[in-house]
């Protein structure tokens, strides 16, 4: 008796994305400008979390400092533009390089689990954090700066598009991973590392390759985030709210699920959106409540709302 | 008894916790393709042997190992990959997947040798008929009967394909109904070549399957040899004396 | 040098105090609670807020540290409870959230400003260690804080409170079957974090600028001393934080621009090599 349903092959996800693709494509032609760099943020964001919800939901691993390879990433492509004069296309895949290659130190950190794991990682990104503000090569072109300025003369609209390609890249890529060995590896660890280890699984191995994995893209994110806004702080890219969101996201919309970060990303964002057009000043209390409320009253998130945990895409 | 080649030589194997010695320069060999029994009282040291071979801890001293090869201080994924399985004395399949996934899990990670040797899916279907599993393969693991639980560590265990399958108790919490299918079960992969060892509390299921037996107690080797004689003898019926069990926990 | 000591050694009682609930909270209920630097904070800023209004300082703190631990329970109460139970990992995220709720709250409530009350009571003696001058001011705190530790020691290891609080650590199932109420231990021990962490920063907002924003930081700070001087006894905790005081005065005194990086590099090599802690007996974290 059949009593999960079989999840969708891989060729019918990479359909979905496609056809979800092909809509937003179409979307700018409705949108007044506004909306449209709205959306960009949006994509961003639902990358960041994606990318979180691999180590984080799939692995159980939390990351509390995960925001640091998105700083990390936007300071790599400052630092490119600005003093290498080096074109946009490569600043990307190198950031999201750079990102990956650090997040190889934090390999120490995972022989620890659970808060163990959640703190140290805090730490580590503040560490890192503190050395980005206080060696001046890197923080800013001239010793006094404190941030980048970037050169931008690329519209909203291209933005949107490239924000859209990003991140139909970065699903694509995470629904490789889920359906690949490392994604069995990945199931194994987070339900019982002993259990998995004694029947084959390397499991550093696994949990560095799903951490760097989860850490080149919003190191390729935060590259594209500084041209983007055009400049970039320590406060505005290292900020612990950054990683605050990954994971909430993940978790409101399902976290260990591929929909989850992106069922979270839209409707969390819509709500950060309507809380700061109509009551700014408490914004981010109204936001904060929100978050708290949800986790409070369903930790499982919307999507265990919407389905009885049968299949489907969770992990 | 089997006169056949050591597969697995433990020498001088100690471990210490602290203070506590749990096991003391132990000398033991585990032979090709026999049946081996290993039982002693509680805080004998049974679980810690278990567990430095299985590489889940090390050895304080002493060498183990497994055909020609040391393998003490491997990692127990690397350990498994030599040639060594096992099962665990708590529940420990997969919750919210399948008995088939379970299996297939161990199944996938074998050594790349291993899988282009045979298909992933045969080793599967095959550890899966061979526990009896077939029939429930479909359903998740965590609602399966306790004696299919127990039957899914074993099916996940020969799913990596090992020269050595080593069991931890494995019949405990069964009905006697229970305890002979499974020993018959593993009695059938012994008779196929798997080398067995038998770490067991259940002194009669110890007794029906063993071609071997070998008796620890506080960490060192108490007697071995031929099962009904080892287990009259007056030194282990001492050490036992006082901690009356039934065979069930 | 020695003064530099000297100056940590005096902090740390007051770090050490303010790590106690956290070490209790992690070690009891087995959850990192992100509200705690805002108690701290609450102390602080709320004492601040009443002295400014000019209740004289002693009342103003006992009152700003029985609001705090009221407010501990009722966070613990109506919020935390449920999703502890739940799953305790989320609350992780929960107290998070909350902790930026709250804060930016008592940011417009009573302002983002860091404030500082300074004490004055003549006719102190001037103390000297040497060629090392002493505020008395961080003395009488050190004093302070010190009480509050042994007093806090006292709480757990003698009365029938502590008895429970260690059948809880130990094992919560066995500590119900015989008859503890178990959710009754949680509450009060969350009563108990707010009270003691309410006071260090009581304590602290004369001695050091306190704002709103800083909760984030103590949080760490709390956790940072409780993994270095081990989650299981509260001694380790106390010379945890008079290890910590020393460290973070050589760190932001020799090489300021990067203290912070180098106190979290020294967590970080304590948690990969001795992750019981330097003193301490805790277990370690298994998932």
């Amino acid at each position: 008796m059949r009593l999960f349903d079989r999840p969708p092959g891989l060729s019918g996800q990479f359909a979905w994305l496609l056809a979800a693709g092909v809509g937003l494509a179409l979307l700018p032609l409705a949108l007044d400008p506004y909306w449209t760099r709205f959306a960009v943020f949006v994509f961003i964001n639902i990358g960041l979390a994606s990318a979180w919800n691999v180590i984080g939901g799939f692995a159980g691993y939390p990351s509390f400092g995960h925001s640091v390879f998105f700083g990390l990433g936007a300071y790599t492509g400052a630092i490119l533009t600005v003093r290498y004069g080096l074109p946009f296309w490569t600043t990307l895949p190198l950031a999201g390089l750079a990102a990956g290659i650090f997040s190889l130190l934090f390999m120490p950190l995972f022989k620890q689990r659970g808060f163990y794991f959640a703190l140290s990682t805090l730490a580590a990104a503040l560490a890192v954090e503190a050395v980005v503000r206080s060696w001046t090569w890197v923080r800013g072109y001239k010793t006094s700066d404190h941030g980048w300025n970037l050169p931008n003369d690329m519209s909203v609209i291209f933005f949107y598009y490239l924000g859209l390609a990003l991140l139909l890249a970065c699903l694509a890529s995470i629904l490789l991973l889920i359906a690949s060995r490392v994604g069995m590896a990945l199931r194994a660890i987070h339900r019982d590392e002993t259990v998995a280890a004694s029947v084959g699984v390397d499991c550093a191995r696994y949990k560095t390759i799903a951490f760097a994995f989860s850490a080149v893209w919003p190191g390729v994110f935060g590259a594209m985030y500084g041209p983007f806004l055009v400049y970039i702080s320590a406060e505005t890219v290292f900020d612990m709210k950054i990683t605050l969101n990954m994971i909430v996201y993940s978790v409101f919309g399902g976290v260990g699920t591929f929909l989850g970060p992106i069922v979270g990303g839209v409707l969390l964002s819509a709500i950060d959106q309507i809380a700061w057009a109509h009551f700014l000043d408490y914004h981010s209390m109204i936001y904060g409540v929100v978050i708290v409320l949800i986790i409070t009253f369903s930790p499982g998130g919307v999507l265990s709302w919407v389905r009885k945990p049968s299949g489907g895409l969770r992990s | 008894m089997s006169t056949a080649p050591a597969l697995l030589v433990l020498s001088g194997v100690s471990k210490s916790f602290g203070g506590v010695q749990a096991v003391a320069a132990l000398d033991m060999e585990v032979r090709q393709g026999e049946v081996l029994g290993l039982i002693g009282p509680n805080g004998a040291g049974k679980t810690t042997v278990f567990n430095l071979v299985s590489g889940i801890q090390q050895p304080t001293s002493g060498s183990i190992r497994l055909a020609g090869a040391e393998i003490a201080g491997l990692r127990p994924d690397q350990v498994c990959r030599r040639g060594i399985a096992r099962t665990f004395q708590t529940a420990s399949f997969l919750p919210g997947m399948s008995v088939r996934e379970n299996v297939e899990l161990a199944a996938a990670f074998r050594d790349p040798a291993k899988i282009r040797a045979r298909r992933t899916r045969d080793v599967v279907a095959d550890a899966l008929a061979k526990t009896e599993l077939t029939d429930v393969a479909d359903q998740p693991a965590e609602l399966v009967n306790v004696s299919q639980q127990k039957r899914l560590e074993i099916a996940r265990a020969i799913a990596t394909e090992p020269l050595l399958l080593m069991t931890d108790e494995i019949v405990a919490g069964l009905n006697p109904s229970e305890t002979d299918d499974l020993l018959r079960i593993l009695v059938g992969l012994n008779r196929e070549g798997m080398t067995l060892v038998f770490v067991e509390h259940d002194v009669r299921a110890v007794l029906s399957v063993s071609q071997r037996l070998i008796v620890l107690a506080q960490g060192k080797l108490l007697a071995e040899g031929d099962p009904r004689t080892v287990a009259r003898s007056p030194d282990v019926i001492r050490v036992y004396l006082g901690s009356r069990y039934a065979g069930n926990q | 040098m020695l003064d530099v000591l000297l100056y940590g050694l005096l902090r740390g009682a007051l770090y050490a105090l303010a790590s106690f609930g956290f070490a209790l909270v992690l070690g009891v209920l087995g959850i990192v609670n992100m509200t705690h630097g805002l108690y701290i904070v609450l102390g602080a800023v709320l004492t601040h807020a009443m002295h400014a209004k000019g209740l004289p300082l002693p009342m103003a703190m006992t009152v700003a540290v029985a609001a705090t631990g009221v407010f501990a329970v009722v966070i613990h109460k109506v919020l935390v409870e449920r999703v502890f139970k739940a799953n305790p990992l989320m609350v992780l995220v929960q107290t998070f959230g909350l902790s930026i709720v709250v804060t930016r709250a008592l940011e417009l409530w009573l302002g983002s400003s860091e404030r500082l009350i300074r004490v004055d009571v003549p006719g102190l003696p001037i103390i000297e260690v040497g060629p090392v001058i002493v505020p008395t001011i961080e003395v009488i705190l050190f004093l302070i804080a010190l009480a509050s530790a042994l007093a806090l020691m006292l709480l757990l290891e003698r009365t029938d409170f502590g008895r429970s609080v260690r059948a809880c650590r130990d094992n919560p199932r066995s500590a119900a079957l015989l008859g503890i109420d178990v959710d009754s231990v949680y509450t009060r021990i969350m009563l108990v974090c707010g009270l003691w962490a309410g006071l260090a920063g009581a304590l602290m907002v004369g001695i050091k600028p306190m704002a709103p924003y800083m909760h984030l930081n103590w949080t760490i700070d709390a956790f940072l001393i409780v993994i270095i001087g081990g989650q299981g006894s509260m001694v380790g905790v106390l010379l945890g934080g008079f290890l910590y005081g020393i460290v973070n005065y050589l760190a932001y005194y020799y090489f300021p621009s990067i203290a912070p990086a180098l106190v979290f590099g020294a967590l970080i090599l304590v948690l990969l090599f001795r992750p019981q802690g330097l003193f301490g007996f805790g277990a370690v974290a298994r998932k």
